[in-house]
């Protein structure tokens, strides 16, 4: 039995206007979602600015309620539950949230901050409580003295450790990551995934880690999820998707990771073509408006995610997959 | 370089935080320079003071906690720290343009993009009508690929991802061609297509109008991209710095080497362990005597227990006891 199982999850948000401020039409941010999440296992997530990863995660945990779609965590529905009935998943399950700031409670010193999840849970004595949260400062390399301080009198690096110090406090099954290192310079990025890692060895932990870093996603993650406009456009093994990739976006950004090599000039490369909108999807492949190599039957209907089953499948929705090669050094 | 002044000099900047538990000096000496039209990255350890020298040239520190204890900043030659407080508002946005790190605090969270976006941009273009403004609006939103910008006007900042927060305030902060753009980690929730939109973005307007930049960024792969000179903080101090072409290939404070030696590489091997600096930043209440990197450095001596002097030569200037340039 999977970890998480997530079934046709979509997620959309009203768009207001005029002077009534009717519903003018619908963000449709996340649409059809499908995948499976083992005990141990990473999936990474990447995709487009406004792709409509951060949504996912928030749906998956039930922060913001999904649209449709199932969400199996243990094999067990949390869809449509009461606050307390969530309260067994919210235990086993934690996000790191992007906007560290906004997720931390600016009023409450570090180390109520991070002594709080224990409460809420009723675990341990007072003095148990504030042990384990001055552990979870060392585990994330903050100094002690971090206990007694306010949010706002730390960097901004520093904050995105707070929050995840306070995901991990509960020793959760499932941790979805929302760019978690992405504020971190990489001597601390590197010290934080080796810490994640540590986590998912120790307690066989699943982690959903969405990042835009390639490097650092493929590091991560034993599976990559790739998104475009809502969807997931392909998923397979880390490596074979660097390496075969099958769907035009995905070798966009392939092609688009800057290097550290400053011995050859690095041309910057972004999408050309009109930026498709959410709110007003093109018909067929909603890729096709910038694919170099879209044709007719592109705009011929929604592709579907396909490829075979399991664990190591490499799945593609893409009308042109069979016929294109996009291995990096194909051109 | 000539003998031009140049755009911004900053000398001996110098920053400390009154705090519950006492005085936490921040910054510590930060000096450099920059010519109208050049790109300087600012690099370094989370918490070494990238964003509080950028508040620093600002005089946007936090009020009564941050304090400016010694030290200048001079664009164009005059010295921004002397300038009464409705002078430096009207240097704030025209002249020197800051998209901050926390987009959230950065924007209203109660007002709508429309409204944001109409302030900044008539605060420098007053003649604008409203109508004018809000097309001027449009096209920076299209500039910074936002789909749907006539409807996204109408939304409030949470109704936007992070990377479409992002890219609004690098629009507010372009809206009104500064001469100087401080970019704090401006690209940090964008993926890499986007990210290369926005960088040749700024290259076109330093092209166009000579927009010199700071860019804070982790990701040295940008700064490589788009960055002439590079400077390396650590513990409120610049340790290493010159040109990117030379750094990026001999960097020679061992911070910086530790720096590099962590960079996430796409050919490592998956799920192993990534090299890190060993130990941890010192605390800004109790810095180390002397070099204050010796504490986690493998080649500290006796000598590092005082403080390097800074060596120098045209092309880089470097911080430490135990390189000789
Ligand atoms: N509360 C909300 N109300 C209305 N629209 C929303 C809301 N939250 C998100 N959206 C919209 O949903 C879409 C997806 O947003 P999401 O934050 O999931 O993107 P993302 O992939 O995380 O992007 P980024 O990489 O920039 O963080 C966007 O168009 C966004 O404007
Ligand atoms: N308001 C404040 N009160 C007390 N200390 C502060 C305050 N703001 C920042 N600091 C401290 O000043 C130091 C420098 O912070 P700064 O935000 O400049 O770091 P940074 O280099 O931008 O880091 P990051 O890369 O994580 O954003 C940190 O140690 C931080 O804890
Ligand atoms: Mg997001
Ligand atoms: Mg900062």
């Amino acid at each position: 039995m999977s970890l998480l199982s997530v079934q046709g999850l979509s997620k959309r948000f009203a768009v207001r206007g005029g002077v009534l401020r009717g519903v003018k039409a619908w963000v449709q941010a996340v649409n059809d979602v499908s995948f499976e999440l083992s005990a141990g296992e990473t999936l990474g997530i990447v995709g487009e600015s406004g792709c409509g990863k951060s949504t996912l995660g928030r749906a998956i945990l039930q922060l913001d309620p999904p649209s449709e779609g199932q969400v199996l965590f243990q094999g067990q529905s949390q869809i449509g539950l009461s606050r307390r009935q969530l309260m067994p998943f919210r235990r086993q399950a934690q996000m790191v949230f992007q906007d560290a700031y906004e997720a931390l409670n600016a009023r409450h010193t570090v180390g109520r901050i991070l002594i709080e999840p224990y409460e809420i849970h009723g675990l341990g004595s007072g003095t148990e409580r504030e042990a384990w949260a001055r552990d979870l400062l060392a585990r994330v390399g903050l100094p002690a003295e971090s206990f007694d301080r306010y949010p706002h009198e730390f960097s901004g690096g520093q904050r995105q450790r707070i929050g995840i110090a306070r995901a991990i406090a509960l020793n959760p099954q499932l941790l979805v990551c929302d760019e978690p290192v992405s504020a971190l310079d990489v001597s601390v990025q590197s010290q934080i995934m080796n810490l994640l890692m540590d986590l998912q060895r120790e307690r066989d932990l699943g982690m959903v880690f969405i990042a835009h870093d390639l490097a650092v996603v493929k590091h991560l993650s034993h599976r990559i999820a790739v998104m475009y406009l809502g969807r997931i456009v392909e998923m397979g093994p880390a490596q074979a998707l660097f390496e075969r990739p099958k769907h035009p976006y995905t070798r966009a950004l392939l092609d688009a990771i800057p290097t550290v090599d400053v011995t050859t000039e690095q041309p910057l490369k972004p999408l050309e073509g009109d930026v498709p909108s959410p709110i007003n999807m093109p018909s067929g492949c909603a890729f096709r408006t910038r694919c170099p190599y879209a044709s007719e039957v592109c705009a011929s209907g929604i592709p579907a995610l396909e490829g075979s089953d399991g664990a190591t499948a490499h799945r593609v929705a893409c009308h042109r997959a069979a016929e294109l090669d996009l291995s990096p050094g194909a051109s | 370089m000539g003998g031009n002044v140049p755009l911004l000099s900053v000398d001996d900047l110098s920053v400390s935080f009154r705090t519950e538990r006492g005085r936490a000096a921040v910054l510590d000496g930060v000096s450099f320079e920059l010519q109208a039209g050049e790109t300087l990255g600012l690099v370094g350890e989370s918490g070494c003071g990238k964003s509080v020298t950028s508040l620093g040239i600002t005089r946007l520190l936090p009020k009564p906690s941050g304090q400016i204890d010694r030290g200048s900043v001079r664009l164009d030659g005059q010295d921004l720290m002397e300038l009464p407080a409705f002078e430096m508002q009207k240097i704030r946005g025209p002249r020197i343009g800051m998209i901050f790190q926390d987009a959230m605090t950065a924007l209203n969270p109660v007002q709508r993009l429309s409204r944001q976006m109409d302030e900044s941009i008539r605060l420098h273009a007053p003649t604008l009508s409203r109508a004018q403004a809000t097309d001027r609006a449009l096209e920076l939103l299209t500039d910074v690929g936002i789909p749907s910008p006539e409807l996204r006007l109408n939304d409030y900042p949470h109704q936007l991802s992070g990377g479409m927060r992002q890219r609004v305030m690098i629009a507010m902060a372009l809206s009104a061609e500064p001469d100087l753009l401080i970019a704090d980690e401006p690209t940090t929730a964008l993926d890499v297509t986007v990210q290369a939109q926005i960088l040749m973005l700024i290259k076109r307007l330093q092209a166009e109008r000579g927009m010199a930049v700071i860019f804070i960024t982790h990701d040295l792969g940008v700064v490589a991209q788009v960055c002439q000179r590079v400077a390396v903080m650590y513990a409120g101090r610049i340790v290493e710095q010159g040109s990117v072409a030379s750094l990026f290939s001999d960097p020679k404070h061992p911070y910086t080497q530790g720096l590099f030696n962590s960079i996430p590489h796409l050919d490592r091997v998956p799920l192993t362990p990534l090299p890190t600096i060993e130990g941890q930043v010192p605390s800004p209440m109790d810095m180390p005597p002397g070099c204050r990197f010796a504490p986690r450095c493998q080649h500290a001596t006796a000598a590092c227990l005082t403080r390097p002097v800074l060596q120098s030569n045209p092309d880089r200037a470097v911080a430490c006891h135990q390189v000789s340039l």
